[in-house]
């Protein structure tokens, strides 16, 4: 029995003249719900196409299901891809499309017919309504179904998505980011799911890899990236971050603000401390960092503040349970725990 | 591998079309000599009434051809409402008529109204031959501007024909470039329409068409043609440096 | 006023395209097929017609074949030598016509059919292309792929997603270099030799010395008909693309 559904092994891909991914190694778990999340460009779906077999890596290997696979051309991989276009068959109508993978297996009819209506049943399309239809008459909501249904027909050992909800609008967005936690709690195929955007991939995922520039910066689980950034680049890009350049300074840090105490140092002696707003507490005296600020804008977000307040030249974001009442100009004492600042080579 | 399916056309157009347009041009310059001496030759004062005569039937041609279309583009694209489609339809119908189809239509009608052979009936038949050539570009242009783009001049206290003036004209400028090219190159060598509408009244093309079919003047008929490409030629470059690009 | 404006110019484009239609089925004012039974009689008008048809088909067939597979080529790699297929569009069509001719003198290639059919390829094939291409999907190619994924190999793919996608455009090619071909003029007259005769060029003998007649008329309503018949046809699939 295989653990792993997708192995990539020290995987390297370079176009004419860029090196679009460099020495990927990702071990994805059978049954898991994994996102590779980076911003655009930087390589994501050049790992998703390698895995499909649309792309061939110049070095490196790549397993599916624990077979060697890396120069198995894409029609012999079985793996599932909805593509961020959907690339939906326009000259064929919903059944079509559904049962063009099976077709081209050579499935007898009759287990087409029920197959295509299971895929359509789990992606809620009824099928009697829709079966008939042609691509151009359902909505983008309901192509993107077709699509999912599609690539799901094959039993995929793997169901490739690339950033398949980017050209909804938010509110269909969000209802089929549960539809598609809900699909793979239903067909428990190994979902492996590209996107830029950082909310789709904590929502949903079990698992992240955060990609930047080709490389690999982490990979964790949602809470793992948030809390714990493994680099600077992670810190940054997953939700909102207040960074600090400071100095090493009699075991704790010097910086603009003043001396900081923070529970682990990496060796540099230039850093960056960075502090997630909702850490920064407000009027509070006893933490181990203190500081006097000033308030410099307040805007009211329902159960939350968000607060910009000024030390000196840093200014900082804040977010805090609405209750308290701040107003502009404002002096506050703020400060937060040692063990909340998480501390970066500059 | 798949580009190599580009090349059965590419090597075809080489042969056929390429090749022998660089022997116009040869032709053009006297080969193996290469002189301009047919250059010379056809700038004397006999050719150049025949480009004036050309210059002027053009002019006029795309004079009338837009002061003629500017409306009906107008109209199509910012008023016809449900009839829209249909009037599009009949604009782009003459396309797939030839001219010389066109040109014996009105022939027919000029004929029992006694204007054959007059400038009258060779400007009556390019503005019929080429109106549609106008409209066309004018209304893609026209039908790109959207309402609210009125509306708003409107709002800001603009006139209707001050916003015609200061909005509508303006933004439908490419296309007026853009019809003004497309009537006024192909017009300037037109003859078709002057030799069967127009009897004696010589141009660039019926000219052309002489040198060639007629006294087997190779060489000048090349240079005359070569001038005539380079004039296209001219018009093209001018718009695409201006647009940035051709659109019709 | 615009409105009678916009309508006075329609009837100046249709009036004479309905008179010539009109008066070809007129004989002193009474309604008559007489003009059109006479021209199936006329030898040289069933041959003109004969070669008319053979060479817009034949002229088709090829440019669509040359055409297509170079916009299947130049889909997505946007070389530079595919501004080669604009400028037979831009060029005037005498330059072009005379151009041909000049070739064939040097190379001494006979003037008749041949001349011709090659000439009108070359220009349907820069048609073709630009239209071909126009209506590729530029998903064409991710399509390609989603068919690889779902495991249909490449030529499986180039059968039943290539081809069947290409069709509206291979259609819409067809249809215009079939009536670019039909009812050419200026290209024909150039190339062609003595004993080689199409509906245009019988057209032009008689009418480029301003003669009109009735048979001429019938003659030019049936080519008519032809082109509209095209003409609906492509507007037809262009909606239905839509």
């Amino acid at each position: 029995m295989v653990e792993f559904a997708v192995e990539l092994d020290g995987v390297s891909k370079s176009y004419s003249n860029f090196e679009a991914v460099r020495d990927i190694r990702l071990r994805i778990r059978k049954g898991e719900f994994f996102s590779i999340l980076g911003p655009s460009g930087s390589g994501k779906t050049t790992i998703l196409r390698l895995i499909a077999g649309l792309l061939f890596p110049d070095k490196g290997s790549i397993r599916l299901m624990g077979e060697e696979v890396t120069l198995v051309p894409p029609y012999k991989r079985n793996v599932g891809m909805v593509f961020q276009e959907l690339a939906l068959f326009p000259h064929l109508n919903v059944f079509e499309n559904v049962a063009y993978g099976l077709k081209v297996r050579k499935v007898p009819e009759g287990e087409i017919r029920k197959k295509v209506k299971e895929c359509l049943e789990i992606v809620n399309l009824d099928p009697e309504t829709y079966s008939r239809r042609k691509i151009n008459q359902l909505s983008g909501g309901q192509q993107q179904r077709v699509a999912i249904a599609r690539a799901l027909a094959i039993e995929p050992s793997v169901l490739l998505l690339d950033e398949p909800l980017g050209s909804l609008d938010l509110k269909l967005r969000q209802h089929m980011m549960s539809e598609l936690k809900r699909i793979q709690k239903t067909v428990k195929t190994t979902f492996i799911y590209v996107t830029h955007d950082q909310s789709e991939a904590l929502i949903m995922s079990d698992r992240i890899a955060v990609i930047n520039k080709g490389s690999i910066e982490q990979i964790g689980t949602p809470a793992e990236i948030y809390e714990t950034p493994a680099t600077k680049f992670v810190a940054e890009f997953i939700g909102e971050m207040n960074f600090i350049p400071a100095e090493v300074y009699n075991g704790g840090l010097m910086s603009e603000i003043g001396y900081m105490k923070v529970s682990k140092l990496n060796g540099a002696k230039r850093v960056v401390v960075a502090i997630r707003p909702e850490k920064i507490k407000l009027g509070c005296s006893e933490l181990d960092n203190v500081y006097n600020a000033v308030i410099e804008e307040v805007a009211y977000l329902g159960g939350f503040l968000s607060l910009k307040a000024r030390i000196n030249g840093i200014c900082l974001k804040c977010l805090t349970p609405s209750d308290l009442r701040f107003e502009e100009n404002q002096k506050v004492e703020l400060g937060w725990r040692a063990d909340d600042a998480i501390v970066f080579e500059a | 591998m798949k580009r190599l399916l580009a090349f059965p056309s590419l090597i075809y157009l080489l042969v056929f079309f390429y090749i022998p347009f660089l022997i116009v041009l040869l032709y053009s310059l006297d080969f193996p000599n290469l002189t301009l001496k047919y250059y010379f030759e056809i700038l004397d004062s006999l050719y150049l009434k025949v480009f004036i005569n050309s210059l002027v039937l053009a002019v006029v041609t795309t004079v009338l051809c837009l002061v003629l279309a500017y409306p009906v583009a107008y109209y199509i694209a910012l008023k016809a409402g449900k009839w829209k489609n249909f009037l599009l339809i009949l604009v782009i119908l003459p396309f797939w008529i030839s001219f010389l189809l066109r040109t014996y239509a009105i022939m027919t009608l000029l004929n029992p109204l006694g204007l054959m052979f007059t400038f009258t009936a060779v400007v009556l038949g390019m503005v019929y031959d080429y109106l549609p050539f106008m409209i066309l570009p004018l209304y893609a242009s026209l039908e790109r501007l959207s309402k609210s783009q009125i509306e708003v001049s409107y709002v800001l206290g603009a006139k209707p024909s001050e916003t015609f003036l200061r909005v509508t004209l303006p933004l439908s400028k490419p296309g007026i470039v853009a019809g003004i090219i497309l009537v006024f190159t192909p017009a300037l060598g037109e003859f078709v329409v002057p030799v069967m509408l127009g009897g004696t009244y010589a141009t660039i093309g019926t000219v052309t068409w002489d040198l060639f079919l007629r006294y087997h003047n190779w060489w000048k008929g090349s240079a005359l043609s070569m001038l005539y490409i380079a004039i296209v030629l001219i018009a093209i470059i001018l718009y695409i440096r201006r647009s940035g690009r051709i659109e019709l | 006023m615009i409105k009678a404006f916009v309508l006075l110019i329609f009837l100046f484009l249709y009036a004479p395209i309905v008179y010539v239609v009109a008066s070809s089925f007129l004989d002193n004012g009474e309604l008559t097929t007489k003009w059109f039974s006479k021209l199936f009689e006329d030898r040289v008008v069933i041959n003109s017609f004969y070669n008319s048809l053979s060479l817009a088909l034949l002229a088709t067939l090829f440019s669509v074949i040359f055409g297509t597979l170079a916009a299947y080529a130049f889909l997505r790699t946007n070389m530079r030598l595919e501004s080669l297929f604009y400028t037979p569009i831009v060029i005037p069509e005498i330059t072009e016509a005379l151009s041909l001719l000049l070739f064939y003198k040097i190379v001494s290639f006979p003037l008749g059919f041949y001349s011709v059919l090659i000439g009108h390829i070359a220009f349907n094939i820069a048609f073709v292309f630009v239209i071909v291409k126009a209506r590729l999907s530029t998903h064409l190619k991710l399509v390609e792929e989603a068919s690889l994924t779902l495991g249909a190999n490449e030529i499986q793919t180039f059968f039943r997603v290539t081809v069947p996608m290409a069709m509206p455009g291979i259609v819409a090619g067809s249809l215009i270099a079939f009536t670019l071909s039909w009812d050419n003029f200026v290209k024909t007259v150039f190339t062609t030799g003595p004993g080689f005769q199409t509906l245009p060029l019988l057209i032009w003998s008689q009418a480029a010395r301003g003669v009109v007649s009735p048979s001429l008329n019938a003659l030019t309503t049936l080519m008519l008909l032809t082109s509209f018949i095209l003409a609906y046809l492509y507007v037809r699939i262009s909606i239905r693309r839509e």
